[in-house]
């Protein structure tokens, strides 16, 4: 079996050769492979590089989940309010990237988004948060930016795969609408009270960005060839919200987006950051094997085996805290652990719990990438 | 007669609640004991968190509703709030800017009646130690989301000891990550793996 093998019969709940072990790696191999976290960001050839020294030291991987790598110039396109990037506005070259957490919605806009069209309405809102796309230059400098990453990151996918590496996802990444709401517009904390506050207005509102959101990511899904998504999942979790909050707002968004690409052939990488755990019933009513359940380390995978193993590929969660922290004995156990219980009858790959962190120990990444050789379901 | 300041705010009846704090303060009702039925209020929230009948949301929602009482009482409030349960600093630390926890933690925190010192996001180890050299604090609440974090909550501790202030200031971390291995590492005392158990430390470490 190669790596796309391999990782397609985990997808659809089968057994493969062996577990593919497929970690989100450029933030580690990045600082690993001697470049800072901006060139990681802004230049996928560099970042390549430095993945190929990564994997040439410290062990081969079936596949990259979520990669970062030249990411940079698309990120600032496609995201509404800009996070803190290395390298850009005053951040160290080396910095951390980190989302911002700020409101640029005020609570009567939800109806605004409607009205003015969501697309428009998005656009308005870049301009706000980025003022030079306010000017017709400055809005196709950054386009055009992200257009010729669009194109190398294409080149480096299909590297990737002539070298036995798959690609997950590359660029396609798409949000649902209160997930995007809640991380790129109202905050976290205004969203949730907006949930109690105007529950029929955020509804409204995610009606009316749900099919922007599908668009933008079906752009994405026709330009890379990869018939995959990553999406987000993390203000919609088990830590946040109720059951009944779930129900309400979140559960019918997940279905329709996951049902509208699981149509098209293509499958949802689930990154759900967080604690999902109590919320794992409810995660049946996705289409059965064609979706993917990628966890962090804060949800019980093992629980999600037990009522979601016959239903979705499982996805993680070696937890950052370990390969920072823990010895290599330790991560190598843990690996074991999942391998044999996760693992057990197939549709499991392994991943880190979110990213391996960038301070990550070389030997405890190491441990984790042999473990899928040494160790059998 | 309809149901008391408590019982709204632990159902989370926002407009009625805030209705009944400006009636009964014009009808000449005793500031302070309408902030005690808040706090009784948020008490049964509480429980409810911990019985799994309420979620984060929930507490979010009851922490924001006793926010804004507290706000319309405030100007009738004759020596402070009866808030002197001890004070506490607290922050995420140097590197990193994540807040949601921290900031659902600090809001909490002020329910319960202490007086809470919040630095914010990206906060140097020195800050906290100037802080904690001024307000007496006998707490200090770090929080962090990345794990080079980790290394800030080590350094920060370590700038606390060097302070002298380190066997009079208890630490408590919080955040995605944070673990009994990373409390060893960092030479904290304690975690809380969520809100409810920050307040549960604050009430231990402070004896209240």
């Amino acid at each position: 079996m190669d790596a796309r093998e391999r990782i397609e019969t985990a997808i659809r709940l089968g057994k493969p050769d062996r577990v593919p072990v497929v970690p989100i790696i450029d933030f580690f191999a990045g600082r690993y492979g001697g470049i800072t976290q901006h060139e990681m960001f802004f230049d996928i050839e560099k970042a390549d590089a430095a993945l190929e020294k990564t994997m040439r030291d410290l062990g081969l991987i079936d596949g990259q989940n979520l990669s970062y790598a030249g990411l940079g110039r698309i990120m600032q396109a496609i995201f509404p309010t800009p996070p803190i990037m290395p390298g850009v506005r005053g951040v160290p070259e080396d910095g951390q990237f980190q989302f911002v957490e700020k409101t640029v919605m005020a609570p009567e806009e939800y109806r605004l988004i409607e009205e003015r069209g969501p697309l428009r309405w998005i656009l308005d809102k870049m301009k706000l948060s980025t003022p030079e796309m306010g000017k017709p230059a400055g809005f196709l400098k950054v386009f055009a930016g992200a257009g010729r990453d669009i194109m190398k990151a294409r080149r480096s996918v299909k590297r990737w795969r002539s070298k036995g590496v798959e690609s997950m996802v590359a660029y396609n990444i798409v949000f649902t609408p209160m997930e995007y709401i809640s991380l790129f517009m109202r905050s976290f904390n205004d969203f949730i009270l907006d949930l109690f506050r105007r529950p029929e207005e955020v509804k409204a509102a995610s009606r009316a960005l749900m099919k922007t959101m599908q668009m933008q990511g079906l752009m994405m899904v026709r330009s890379s060839g990869l018939k995959r998504v990553f999406m987000g999942g993390t203000r919609t979790s088990a830590s946040f919200l109720s059951p009944k909050q779930f129900e309400e707002f979140a559960l019918p968004e997940w279905q329709e987006m996951c049902e509208f690409w699981v149509r098209r052939g293509v499958t949802p990488l689930l990154h759900f950051d967080s604690d999902w755990t109590a919320f794992f019933p409810y995660l049946k009513n996705l289409p059965r094997g064609k979706c993917i359940l990628n966890l962090d380390g804060s949800s019980d995978i093992f629980k999600a085996k037990e009522v979601l193993g016959d239903h979705m590929c499982i996805m993680g969660d070696v937890p950052a805290a370990l390969l920072k922290l823990g010895e290599p004995e330790e991560v190598e156990e843990y690996c074991r652990k999942l391998i044999a219980e996760v693992g057990a009858d197939g549709g499991f790959i392994l991943s880190s719990g979110c990213t391996i962190p960038v301070d990550a120990k070389p030997e405890n990444v190491k441990a984790m990438l042999a473990s899928v050789h040494r160790h059998r379901p | 007669m309809g149901d008391s300041l408590a019982v709204l705010l632990a159902e989370l009846r926002e407009d009625e609640a805030l209705a009944l704090v400006r009636g009964s303060l014009e009808g000449g009702a005793d500031p302070l004991s309408l902030v005690e039925e808040l706090r009784q209020g948020m008490t049964e929230v509480g429980r409810r968190f911990e019985a799994g009948e309420y979620f984060l949301s929930e507490l979010i929602m009851s922490a924001e509703i006793f926010k804004e009482a507290v706000e319309i009482i405030g100007p009738h409030l004759q020596g402070g709030s009866g808030a002197d349960k001890g004070s506490i600093v607290l922050g995420t630390v140097k590197g990193d800017i994540h807040d949601i926890g921290k900031n659902i933690v600090s809001t909490l925190l002020r329910c319960e009646g202490y007086e809470v010192h919040d630095l914010g996001v990206d906060v140097e180890p020195a800050a906290f130690v100037r802080k904690l050299e001024e307000t007496g604090a006998r707490l200090l609440a770090l929080s962090g989301l990345l794990t080079l974090a980790f290394d800030s909550m080590k350094e920060t501790v370590a700038a606390v000891a060097e302070a002298g202030l380190r066997e009079r200031v208890r630490v408590i971390l919080g955040g995605g990550p944070v673990n009994e291995r990373v409390v060893e590492y960092a030479g904290a005392d304690a975690f809380g793996e969520d809100a409810a158990q920050a307040v549960r430390l604050a009430n231990r470490y402070l004896g209240a």
